[in-house]
């Protein structure tokens, strides 16, 4: 210890590990300054698009057992309600809840007298809980799944509504989807992934010829009135409908007794109405 | 000093190599698992068009979805692979025509046309092209052309002989691509279906003509799922093979030489994306 004291080899080493330091730390600190945010959004964004993948798999299913009509069957769908984060220091670890309601999202199809034609109801909603990127909430209702981020809701699935016109008889037709889903009011949080089993208990289609004077309307009650509105309209101009009183079809908004919102689409003149109304259990483990 | 800069370098080659070949193993193994989704979203696709087929439902649809490239990886850099899904409807490209051969006039009875295909662009795996073909998965890696499912062909052996089922899907309405790495939307439905059974008379043949870029896969096809179902090539049937392959105005002809009766289920199919 003495002679390397006395000629300087000892301190040469004690500076150059000092500085090997000094560089780790500063590597470590671009890492966690840079680089760490960075790929913590890449893991959310990364779950966001898993999420939503799962989501329109729960829809595909939906669809599946409501055309075939095989009572009693099922299907199944994953869905991840967040990232537990990558091998990093779990940067990017995010969570996510769902809740399926069998009450909301009250769809009613009626005419002027007060005749009910078919009924849906209940709704899938997911929430995601993210620290780098944009929360997202991915809704089922009536079919149609619905992203909102930053306060904007986008359309990913459309309803199953379709309008035809022929234009050689200048009939109208309207085909409608209806889903109920019933099964306990189930709200699930954390990272993991969960199991949706759909399971089809009934379906029944049904075919109406529509008498001349009678208006139908469809009522869905909903808190995104605004993206409603432009998917029903856009759903009957691109078969050449005229929106208006007096035209082919009107469409307004409102809120119930009870302050919950709704959308209405009235069509005048339909020919034709098929309804398919499918019953599915939802079960989540 | 020389020993404390040796260790640095060490290390910094040591972490270096690791995420180089990790980095290689990992996307492969990505880029594999993603075709192997590729194949399941084209046997979704299937399944679902079955479903509307046998359901005669023109009315509704059944949502799918097609994921087009890999996420990759965030910690080492790794490269995306993305890829092509296109909708195709020439009958150029891809044509079965269903002929009765009576040795004068052959009048086509009925045909399908239109395809989709998925060709990946991929970094540390094999480039694959997925092809759906009147209901049928075929895949084309550097050329060399395999089937993953042939369409549903069922053969059912009566006392007086056999007859044969065939579904098949047409694709011939609008086209559209789409390429990148995100995942697809797909709006499957049925514009109309139709069913033809077929009785030939005696010295009548009903031959089945592909005319198709993956006629290899086809002819493979077609002699495994006929035999596996107990016929006989060159008794029951036979297989007439194009000289050249890949000659777009030739094709493969595969004649039904002793069925009772064939019938041909035809879902006329719309895939729109979302």
């Amino acid at each position: 210890m003495r002679n390397s004291i006395r000629d300087g080899s000892g301190v040469t080493n004690v500076v150059s590990i000092l500085m090997i330091i000094g560089i780790v730390v500063s590597l470590m600190g671009m890492v966690f300054a840079t680089y760490l945010p960075a790929w913590g959004k890449d893991v959310e964004v990364q779950t966001k698009v898993e999420v939503m993948d799962n989501i329109i798999d729960l829809r595909s299913n939906l669809d599946t057992l409501s055309v075939g009509g095989d009572t009693g069957a099922s299907l199944s769908a994953k869905i991840r309600l967040g990232s537990t984060g990558g091998p990093l220091f779990g940067f990017g670890r995010s969570s996510g809840s769902l809740d399926m309601d069998e009450e909301s999202g009250l769809v009613t199809v009626v005419d002027q007298a007060g005749n009910t034609y078919g009924q849906g109801r209940g709704t899938v909603v997911y929430r995601s809980n993210h620290l780098y990127t944009e929360d997202q909430i991915i809704s089922m209702e009536m079919g149609a799944l619905i992203r909102n981020e930053g306060g904007v809701d986008i359309l990913k699935g459309p309803p199953n509504i379709v309008i035809k016109r022929d234009e050689n008889t200048d009939q109208t037709t309207i085909f409608i989807s209806l889903f109920i889903l019933e099964g306990q009011d189930v709200s699930v949080s954390g990272t993991q992934s969960y199991m949706i089993s759909s399971t089809l208990l009934s379906e029944e289609g049904s075919e109406y010829d529509i008498a001349a004077g009678t208006d139908i309307t469809i009522t869905i009650m909903t808190e995104r009135v605004l993206l409603w509105t432009d998917t029903l309209r856009e759903t009957a101009e691109e078969q050449g409908l005229v929106e208006g009183a007096g035209n082919d079809f009107e469409i307004s908004s409102g809120t119930d007794v009870l302050g919950n919102p709704f959308v209405s689409f009235v069509i005048h003149d339909l020919d034709i109405m098929k309804i398919r109304s499918s019953v599915f259990s939802l079960d989540v483990y | 000093m020389a020993t404390a800069v040796m260790l640095f370098a060490l290390m910094l080659s040591l972490g270096s190599s690791f995420l180089l070949n990790y980095g290689e193993v990992s996307g492969k193994e990505n880029e594999m698992h993603h075709l192997t989704e590729i194949d399941s979203s084209f046997m979704r696709i299937r399944n679902s068009m079955l479903k509307l087929t046998r359901s005669e439902d023109t009315s509704t649809s059944i949502m799918n979805r097609m994921t087009l490239g890999t996420p990759g990886n965030p910690y080492i850099g790794m490269a995306r692979s993305s890829g092509e899904f296109s909708m195709d409807p020439d009958p150029n490209h891809f044509k079965m025509e269903v002929v009765l051969e009576d040795g004068a006039t052959d009048p086509v009875l009925n045909s399908v046309s239109g395809s989709m295909y998925y060709r990946g662009n991929n970094y540390y795996f094999n480039d694959q092209d997925y092809y759906f073909e009147a209901g049928g998965i075929f895949i084309n890696e550097y050329d060399f052309i395999t089937r993953s499912v042939m369409p549903s062909v069922l053969i059912q052996q009566t006392q007086t002989g056999w007859i044969m089922e065939m579904e098949a899907y047409d694709l011939s309405s609008s086209a559209w691509t789409a390429t990148g790495i995100e995942t697809l939307a797909l709006r499957i439905n049925m514009a109309g279906s139709f069913s033809n059974v077929i009785t030939p008379f005696p010295g009548q043949i009903i031959s089945l003509r592909v005319n198709s870029p993956n006629e290899q896969a086809w002819a493979a096809g077609f002699r495994e799922v006929l035999r596996i179902q107990g016929l006989v090539e060159g008794v029951d049937f036979s297989l007439d093979e194009p000289v050249d392959w890949t000659d777009p105005g030739d094709h493969l002809e595969v004649d039904l030489l002793t069925p009772e009766n064939f019938q041909f289920n035809v879902g006329q199919m719309e895939v729109s994306l979302i």
